[in-house]
């Protein structure tokens, strides 16, 4: 009986089994890549009750961050601010622009304005921000370049590996602490007194491990420190 | 199909718990707003219908495996087979053999039971795979196929956006995430326990003692504890109503100024006010001014766990009214009759921290020891007080008379004779106990205090021994009264009854209480009430938490304020004035305190206008104002932030009091019938006032270890003649009254007598309080109760035939301690059980030097490193110097403690520590130690078995409760247990208490078994349980020898009612079906502490972590913190550590390595060398021996 098939068809098989793996690592990857940034819905603007612009607030007007964000030094959540907050410039400027009338309503109802939540933790993770804060890590590590942002979105993935990066080599990350607030800042700008050369973040970063107490890796990735 | 053979799925019927992990970061601004929406139908009710409406019913008659367990057994109508009877003799056989002289948990354990040894080997005994679905597994899997083919997808979703709600207006001292603790005060019985509040958001979450209040000093018990779930109970009443409609608030004020204004002509003569038992002062001028206004007008009390035998009783020994204080710190020698002081009396909290101050081996002082305490204790029902004490006697309450008297005799007390009673162990028994006490209560020094629940003579005969003895002035102290008004309340509501039967009530103002349920059965007041309330003449109106008996039955219901939400003052057992300061605004408009009511009644005389009465806190601030002359502001702000008035205490101003002659000359007369039947509070709902609260009913009581129930408690031998095991049902019949109930066989109760507890049965009042079958949880003993035999009872008790399946847990999560000789399918495990489980002793062998035996160690080499460094200076922890570096004062926190008992490495090898491990002191590797190392020590001798902790854990914690039938099936959630065992005979056991929570195994076996790693260790020695990574193998609580692990078989926590979510603690997740859980060391709270500590550069002070369970103990028994740390003054070992080292200490079985972080210390007793019976001092010395000879 004949051969139904060629014998070339063999080299088209394993060709076939060859490059349907090989396509279908692509296609994950590709997927992996799109998830990265779309999953986990980075670089999307959030709509918010008030067109909020950081960039202007802090670029324009030069608002520190604890300005607004009151607690992030004392408390897990680093603070809202309450709409009096916002009505300390806004009852002297732009008193009337209608884009702030959400703010003057909140303040006349006593209703508060709804603003939506741009970095949505799961409820299961406890992140506080104090020790954070405390510890070296900037408001920019994590937030990027807010004061860029004329309406926020999410610059990172805020995924659990994402976090363990850090917790597992701060060093790579941490910066002085007289620079958490300073959305420009880079390890070069700070000289090693040791080589008066400016430092590398690496170098940079260990001595603040060291000089903050930052606790071991193994410490900071337990479980507990933020699933309780 | 039949109605009673259902299945109690998920959308079952007695959840109230869950909710979601809801924003613990968002900073809600919505404490104030929130929950006004009228809940009412939603939630709790709802979820009840459904059980039944959703047709979850199920016939398994055909389908149903061997195991299963019909649930329709739960049905009381229903007669289910019961369990053979046990074999009472068998069992005293074996206590008599050698075997007897270990630990017993039950009376099945005894007899040898095939089913206990099931229970012991099978986790979940109760529960067939196929328990809660008829499917079988290959229908499961069809069925799951389709629903496995399409989770891939769910992980496509977006989490929905979530809101931040900032505040409007942000309140001074709030910092959002960040709680705050305000002090105020619960009353129960007319007596304040300080409360110190957890506020979270403007939402109390968390209820704690109050440091500076004299009735709390940081303790707290189970109802306090509880009272947290009432106040977001979400079927608690919410509305005015008028005739079970829907009315308001302004309807209601109109109504009663109409029918005021008819009284004020009249001088109040039909109107009658009944509350009750108050200390309020602020009320209490309130209800005078009310008098004052209305001179005709009545104002009756009447609380039914009454103290009216306390008050007749001072009465009939000084002629007036007396308050008694009792100091335990200056009492060696007490003597309780029929007193259960360590949970029922006002002063419980106090009570019971001097009382075991007195008893704390607190070093390995031996002559510090020898000042321990002794307590001998006379009871009925066994309690936690007789389960503490060191000399235990059953006797019958009516008997405790006759022994009072005899006992005064034989003291040389003036004016009372007679002979030992014949009951309880025999004549000789009881005259052995007078003599050794007439010898051992020593003058000056010791206490006799009887139970509320003795007739008035008894109280009578108490002072005057007292007095004899000399302890007046010390242990014992005399005051005025700290009731506003001491009356007998009995017959102050049998006069109301009397009053409203003759037609004289007009207008009646119930006020709190619910006296339609809970009053004697002969004055029938909720038929009384109901003809009142029908005739429109009339007007009545009760204000109540819950829509209850009496609620239904008068024509006008106003919703109670919780004491949370309302202004207040009221007054702890030394007299001290607490201001009850609201945590929140009530979550129900309608809401108002009796306070408010009565202010309202007096509206007219003040303001003209009735709506415009003042609010509690104008109330309260006014009484105040008006007796404090100068700085108000600045006394107001110090006693609303201390939580107390100061100075307000009795204590300092003792009253002289002289004892009359012949008080004790009218004896309680003996009342006819053969068996005696006693009336008691509930250890869980006391009165049935939190009969509507899941935490308690689902409590396991101290000893009996049931849950939702009561029963008719009956000895071992009364059972054996009635023929009944436990869940027989009985029936008991006073005069013409009769009841059916449940017997409950009780090691250690007498004979003749049955003790029933009050507060079940309820009809009204939520579907928690009526029960899976919608009947009311347990049975209503009130029917049995008159205003002449309100305490003690006589009357005929026989086997009524039918079984009710009553549910306790003393059989759950049972710890096999089984020697390796005794292995499975050996049914004997008596005599190996516990042998590592509970180490016990006597003051003598400790003080003798003969317990516990110093061990020889033996100590093989290992290249383990050690678990945790004793002693940072050695050299493998350089290491952990340089990584965490110094502290600003040059300490590590833990480099200049003292050596100790400990090696190098950490490890207590002096004693009951099994330790096989040495470590090399040259690692190849340095150790990166954490800085701290957390550790738990539980003094068994200073638990008390109250339960506090555990409802703290699960307020604290977010536990969920899960109904009876769940229980049933050994799916109670606790987190915290009080094991309880028993040593030595049926008629008289010695009972022993072991908190037990997860070990937090150095060397766990959870761990290694978890595939998914979800339980890990951390650097610290937390023992963690990651909810998010759970796939619900069980197989870590399969591997958990001390079976803490539990697991959520179903969706128990409510994630749907508000107000329920309201309460969840933000910092602890809220777990969601098929996931494991279990202590977790509060993690919580230390982390919380770590970050403060991290922030400010320090170590974590000792103190600064309390767990829940710690925090609310009477009496300190538990003590947490770490194992590395020293005291504030940076030298001394932290408290943990030193108890680490006191010779008493010991693991849990040592035996398995598992090297717990929990450690306890073994229990001291103090018993009266004659008073030891052959059985008990075999049983102490076995114990003694015992320690070390399982090793």
């Amino acid at each position: 009986m004949a051969q139904v098939f060629h014998r070339s068809s063999n080299t088209a098989a394993k060709a076939g089994i060859v490059g349907g793996l090989l396509g279908l690592l692509g296609l994950s990857g590709a997927v992996f890549g799109f998830n990265q940034t779309y999953g986990n819905r980075m670089y999307v603007p959030v709509e918010q009750p008030v067109a909020f612009s950081h960039k202007h607030h802090v670029i324009d007007d030069g608002i520190d961050c604890r300005y607004c964000h009151t607690s992030v030094e004392n408390a897990a959540f680093a603070g809202i601010p309450p709409t009096h907050t916002c009505m300390t410039c806004h009852s002297q400027i732009w008193s009337d622009s209608p884009l702030l009338q959400p703010v003057r309503e909140s303040l006349a109802t006593g209703k508060p304005i709804p603003w939506t939540r741009v970095h949505d933790m799961p409820d299961f993770v406890y992140f506080n921000h104090s020790i954070h804060v405390k510890k070296g890590v900037g408001c920019q590590t994590c937030h990027g370049r807010v004061d860029k942002m004329p309406i926020t979105w999410k610059e990172h993935t805020m995924t659990m590996s994402w976090c363990l990066d850090c917790h597992r080599h701060p060093e790579k990350y941490v910066r002085p602490r007289d620079a958490i607030y300073n959305m420009d800042w880079k390890a070069s700008d700070v000289i090693n007194p040791a080589t008066d050369q400016p430092y590398d973040q690496i170098t940079l970063g260990r001595e603040l491990v060291k000089k903050y107490r930052i606790r071991n890796e193994e410490q900071i990735t337990n479980c507990s420190v933020c699933h309780r | 199909m039949s109605e009673d053979i259902k299945l109690i799925t998920k959308n079952g019927k007695v959840r109230l718990e869950n909710g979601a992990a809801d924003g613990h970061q968002h900073g809600h601004a919505d404490g104030h707003q929130h929950g006004h929406a009228d809940g009412h139908q939603h939630g709790h009710a709802d979820g009840h219908q459904h059980g039944h409406a959703d047709g979850h019913h199920h016939d398994h008659e055909e389908a149903a495996p061997a195991n299963f367990i019909p649930l329709g057994a739960l049905t009381r109508n229903r007669v289910v087979e019961a369990k053979p009877q046990l074999d009472l003799a068998a069992v005293r056989t074996k206590l008599a053999s050698s075997k007897g002289k270990g630990y017993w948990r039950s009376l099945e354990e005894l007899a040898g039971r095939e089913d206990f040894h099931a229970l012991m080997e099978r986790e979940f005994p109760h529960t067939a795979p196929r328990d809660m679905t008829p499917l079988s597994r290959r229908e499961f899997v069809r069925l799951m196929g389709a629903s496995l083919a399409l989770a891939g997808l769910a992980g496509c979703a977006f989490q929905p956006a979530e809101k931040i709600l900032p505040y409007v207006e942000q309140p001074e001292n709030l910092i959002p995430g960040k709680p705050l603790f305000y002090a105020t005060a619960m009353t129960m019985g007319g007596y304040a326990i300080g409360v110190l509040a957890e506020s979270h958001a403007g939402r109390p979450v968390k209820l704690e003692g109050n440091p500076q209040h004299p009735g709390s000093k940081g303790a707290s018990d189970t109802w306090t504890q509880a009272s947290l779930l009432g106040l977001y109970d979400p079927e608690r009443s919410q509305t005015v109503l008028r005739r079970g409609e829907g009315s308001s608030w302004d309807s209601f004020t109109g109504e009663l100024h109409e029918a005021l204004q008819k009284q004020r002509a009249k001088r109040g003569a039909g109107l009658r006010i009944l509350t009750e038992t108050v200390t309020s002062p602020t009320l209490a001028a309130q209800i005078s001014q009310l008098l004052t206004l209305y001179p005709e007008a009545r104002w009756h009390q009447y609380e039914p766990i009454t103290r009216d035998n306390v008050r007749d009783g001072a009465r009939l020994a000084f002629g007036e009214d007396v308050h008694t204080l009792y100091d335990f710190s200056k009492a060696d020698k007490v003597l309780s009759l029929d007193a259960n002081f360590l949970q029922e009396e006002p002063g419980r909290l106090i009570y019971a921290r001097d009382f075991i101050e007195k008893r704390r081996a607190k070093s390995t002082d031996v002559a510090a020891a020898k000042r321990m305490s002794r307590l001998y204790a006379v009871e009925s029902m066994p309690t936690i007080t007789g389960a503490m004490a060191d000399n235990r006697l059953p006797l019958r309450s009516s008997d405790v008379e006759a022994f009072a008297r005899a006992l005064g005799a034989a003291l040389g007390v003036s004016g009372l004779s007679g002979e030992a009673p014949q009951a309880g162990a025999g004549k000789d028994d009881v005259k052995k106990w007078i003599d050794t006490l007439a010898k051992d209560l020593t003058p000056g020094s010791s206490l006799v205090i009887a139970g509320a629940h003795q007739p008035p003579v008894v109280h009578a005969i108490v002072h005057a021994i007292n007095k004899h003895l000399g302890n007046v002035g010390k242990s014992v102290i005399y005051t005025a009264p700290v009731e506003v008004k001491p009356e007998n309340q009995a017959a102050s509501l049998k006069a109301l009854a009397a009053d409203m039967n003759a037609g004289t009530v007009q207008a009646l103002l119930i006020l709190g209480g619910n006296p339609a349920y809970n009053a004697p059965a002969d004055l029938d007041f909720a038929k009384s009430l109901e003809e009142l309330s029908k005739n429109k003449a009339r007007f009545t109106a009760h204000l109540g938490n819950n829509f209850d008996e009496t609620g239904t039955l008068c024509q006008w219901h106003v919703p109670e304020a919780h004491y949370l939400e309302t202004w207040g003052d009221t007054r702890a057992y030394d007299g001290t004035i607490a201001i009850q300061q609201p945590l929140i605004v009530p979550l129900y408009n309608d809401a108002r305190s009796a306070l408010e009511i009565v202010a309202t009644v007096l509206a007219p005389s003040r303001r003209g206008a009735i709506q415009t009465a003042a609010s509690g806190y104008e109330l309260v601030r006014e009484y105040w104002a008006g007796r404090q002359s100068g700085g108000f502001d600045k006394f107001w702000n110090r006693c609303v932030h201390d939580g107390i008035v100061k100075d307000t205490d009795v204590r300092r101003r003792p009253k002289n009091v002289t004892l009359r002659a012949g008080f004790a000359s009218v004896a309680t007369p003996k009342a006819a019938g053969k068996f005696e039947i006693t009336f008691r509070s509930d250890p869980s709902v006391w009165d049935g006032r939190f009969a509507n609260n899941a935490w308690l009913q689902e409590l396991p009581r101290p000893l009996t270890k049931l849950v939702w129930d009561n029963a008719a408690h009956i000895s071992p031998a009364t059972a054996e003649e009635l023929g009944v095991g436990s869940g027989d049902l009985l029936l008991l019949k006073i005069g013409d009254r009769a009841q059916k109930l449940p017997a409950w066989v009780m090691p250690g109760h007498p004979d003749h007598s049955v003790t029933v507890h009050l507060g079940y049965g309820r009809t009204q009042g939520g579907n928690v309080a009526k029960g899976e079958e919608g009947v009311g949880v347990g049975f209503n003993a009130y029917t049995l109760r008159t205003s002449d035999a309100m305490d003690i009872a006589h009357g005929e008790v026989s086997k009524a035939g039918g079984h009710y399946r009553l549910v306790a847990t003393q059989e759950h999560h049972l710890i096999d301690g089984s020697a390796p000789a005794l292995k499975p399918g050996q049914v004997d495990t008596t005599a190996g059980r516990s042998h590592d489980i509970l180490h016990s002793s006597t003051l003598a062998a400790f003080a003798s030097g003969k317990y516990p035996e110093p061990k020889a160690h033996h100590d093989p080499a290992s290249l383990y490193p050690p678990m945790w460094p004793s002693d940072i200076s050695t050299k493998n922890q350089t290491a952990e110097r340089d990584r965490v570096g110094e502290h600003p004062d040059g300490s590590t926190g833990s480099e200049k403690l003292g050596k100790g008992k400990f090696d190098a490495d950490g490890i207590d090898r002096s004693h009951s520590q099994d330790v096989e491990r040495v470590v090399p002191q040259h690692h190849a590797k340095p150790i990166n130690y954490a800085q701290h190392q957390w550790g738990m020590s539980v003094d068994l001798t200073a638990c008390i078995g109250c339960n506090a902790c555990t409802v703290a854990c699960q307020a604290e914690n977010n536990i969920a409760t899960v109904g009876k039938t769940m229980v049933h099936m050994n799916r109670e959630m606790h987190w915290l247990r009080i094991d309880t065992y028993y040593k030595g005979s049926l008629e008289n056991p010695t009972a022993y208490f072991q908190p037990m929570m997860c070990q937090h195994c150095e060397k766990a076996p959870c761990e290694p078994v978890c595939p998914v790693e979800a339980t890990t260790h951390s650097a610290e020695g937390i023992n963690e349980m990651t909810y998010n990574r759970c796939v619900g193998t069980k197989y870590c609580s399969n591997n958990c020898p001390y079976k803490v692990r539990r697991f959520n078989f179903l969706q128990w926590s409510d994630q749907q009612t508000p107000t329920i979510q309201m309460m969840r603690n933000p910092d602890v997740t809220v777990r969601s079906r098929g996931v494991m859980e279990k202590c977790t060391f509060c993690v919580q709270r230390v982390n919380a502490a770590r970050i403060q500590a991290e922030r400010e550069d320090r170590p974590v002070q000792e103190g600064e972590v309390l767990t829940a369970c710690q925090q609310s103990c009477p009496t300190n028994a538990i003590v947490f913190g770490n194992l590395i740390g020293t005291k504030a003054d940076k030298r001394t070992p932290s408290s943990v550590r030193q108890l680490r080292e006191h010779p008493l200490t010991y693991s849990v079985l040592a035996e398995l390595s598992t090297h717990p972080r929990v450690t306890y210390l073994a229990q001291l007793r103090n018993p009266h060398p004659d008073l030891v019976t052959e059985d008990a001092e075999a049983g102490h010395e076995g114990a003694a021996a015992h320690g070390a000879a399982s090793h």
